[in-house]
């Protein structure tokens, strides 16, 4: 909300300029905004949006460094027997299938709770962790 | 004890305007923002200097007519210091008490 | 291992294939552009393990860049690996030009950049126009020149999906075409031969002199578009806009002060070419 105001105090501060360009003496209007109001956004690298998009990247869930360890609910990697927890038996998911599931799709052959689980444990990959690419390549925001 | 603010690196660092948004670029870090008003005008101010938030008000109250958002009551002051804060946060500006004076060269 | 030599544009390639059938099909497609001795990367397609040359034969795609990750294909589609296994290249590794994922054409010595999500149609704009008066320069990447800001022309093999893939055949009759490649995740592809003026004229660049965000499938549309909103949504079509540092920066400020930006919604291609060149009578 408080972008749109800025773009719209900003459009009156151009015409101010364009006044203030008729009248020397007068100083432009310089918007502050608002302590809450941030002013940069900054440039992020996008990820090799091309290759990524025709590819067909997977993710092992659990990755090598979970073998043997069962997900979850929170993504976190618990031992096998814990209560309320799933066992993804390191299965592979496609990154196509994974881009539905984080907007609220089922991955196949699993079930609701399941697949929220797998998304959270995705969601805590680091870079170097097997899938991390894959997963942040269909995560890039598309424009 | 005043706290005074300072660009990193002798104020390395690249203004562009486009629009109402303006581009700076980070030489220390190469990183590019995009940051719109007053941001750019108090990056100009500082240039090179070391000025607290007082000074940098009174500068910017001297070139330009001072607004704020319709539904704000925020002090000049208090809206300074929260953009220097976060360029602070960005990397870009750094602070220091006033009798540490940086000298720049 | 069976090899060849490919330059598109100022890029030239080395691939490697463990299967005679994909190198052939590449020289039959690729035989007006030049072979090149030297390269700048080499690309492989790999069988997975030694008995998939021959088992259920896929094809791993290798190169001096890599994805972690991706997954094999199987043998009828090695073209498609290729082709990928050089985008790959070119995103990861190119760094003597900016690098826009982006489409271009070129008309009265000026070039027109085109870019957009996957499905905006880009790609088939390009084509068409490439067929329609203007010289064809790639459907994939714009590289954009750091010294002089002009566009590089980079005409690679137009990647037709899904329905652009007849409305492509039905327009030009006698079109070079590579496999039909189905079902991939992206649906059906097929590739298509540049036409040959845009292969023999790959060296001429153009200044760019127009950039367009178009958008397939919408209510038609003509808008301009902010300069600060076209750096953005442009930093974030440039596979290297961020390892280039500040040349990166000089190079896209350069492009974003020089070229006007509009988008145009619309919803068959006749209207679109229509409305690209009404808007290009006007700069």
């Amino acid at each position: 909300m408080s972008e749109d105001k800025n773009i719209d105090e900003s459009q009156d501060s151009i015409e101010n300029n364009m006044k203030a360009g008729a009248e020397p003496n007068r100083r432009r209007m310089l918007m502050m905004g608002a302590v809450a109001a941030t002013t940069a956004v900054s440039v992020r690298p996008a990820m090799a949006q091309t290759s990524s998009s025709v590819l067909t990247c997977t993710v092992p869930i659990p990755g090598p460094h979970g073998a043997g360890q069962n997900v979850a609910p929170d993504g976190s990697l618990v031992p096998r027997n814990t209560p309320g927890s799933f066992n993804p038996y390191g299965r592979r998911f496609r990154g196509e299938d994974l881009r539905h599931a984080v907007r609220g799709r089922t991955l196949p052959g699993t079930t609701y709770q399941e697949t929220r689980a797998y998304v959270k444990y995705i969601k805590r990959l680091r870079s170097g962790q097997s899938g991390f690419t894959c997963f942040a390549s269909i995560q890039t925001r598309r424009y | 004890m005043g706290t005074i603010y300072y660009i990193k690196d002798n104020n390395n660092v690249r203004l562009h305007p486009l629009d109402y948004m303006t581009l700076l670029y980070d030489r220390l870090s190469g990183i590019t923002h995009i940051v719109a008003e007053p941001a750019p005008q108090i990056i100009e101010t500082l240039g090179s200097q070391a000025l607290s938030v007082e000074q940098i008000e009174r500068e910017l109250q001297k070139q330009y007519d001072l607004k704020v958002f319709e539904d704000s009551d925020d002090s000049f002051a208090d809206i300074i210091t929260a953009r220097l804060d976060e360029f602070i946060d960005l990397g870009i500006i750094d602070k220091c008490d006033e009798e540490q004076k940086v000298k720049l060269t | 291992m069976f090899e060849t030599t490919l330059k598109v544009g100022p890029a030239s390639f080395r691939i490697g294939s463990d299967w005679k059938e994909p190198i052939a099909l590449i020289d039959e497609l690729y035989a007006a552009y030049p072979k090149p001795s030297l390269s700048d990367f080499t690309v492989r397609m790999e069988a997975t393990k030694p008995w998939r040359r021959y088992i259920r034969p896929s094809v791993q795609i290798k190169g001096d860049y890599m994805l972690p990750d991706a997954l094999p294909l199987p043998l009828e589609q090695a073209f498609l690996a290729a082709e990928m296994g050089l985008n790959l290249q070119m995103a990861l590794g190119w760094r003597r030009h900016l690098i826009l994922h982006a489409s271009s054409a070129e008309k009265d010595g000026k070039a027109l950049i085109m870019t957009g999500e996957s499905g905006s149609g880009k790609s088939t704009l390009s084509a068409l126009l490439g067929y329609n008066g203007w010289r064809f320069m790639g459907d994939e990447f714009a590289l954009i020149d750091h010294d002089n800001g002009e566009a590089v022309p980079y005409p690679r093999m137009i990647s037709l999906k899904n329905q652009a893939i007849a409305a492509m055949e039905k327009q030009v009759p006698n079109a070079v075409l590579g496999p039909l490649i189905e079902a991939t995740p992206k649906g059906d592809i097929r590739h298509m031969v540049p036409p040959i003026d845009a292969i023999r004229n790959m060296e001429k660049s153009a200044r760019p002199a127009m950039l367009l965000f178009p958008r397939f499938g919408h209510d038609t549309e003509v808008r301009e578009v902010l300069p600060s909103e076209a750096f953005m949504r442009l930093t974030q079509a440039s596979t290297n806009y961020v390892t280039m540092g500040e040349v990166g920066f000089n190079t896209l400020t350069r492009f974003i002060d020089e070229t006007p930006v509009y988008a145009i919604d619309y919803q068959n291609s006749e209207d679109a070419i229509s409305m690209v060149n009404e808007l290009w009578s006007k700069i």
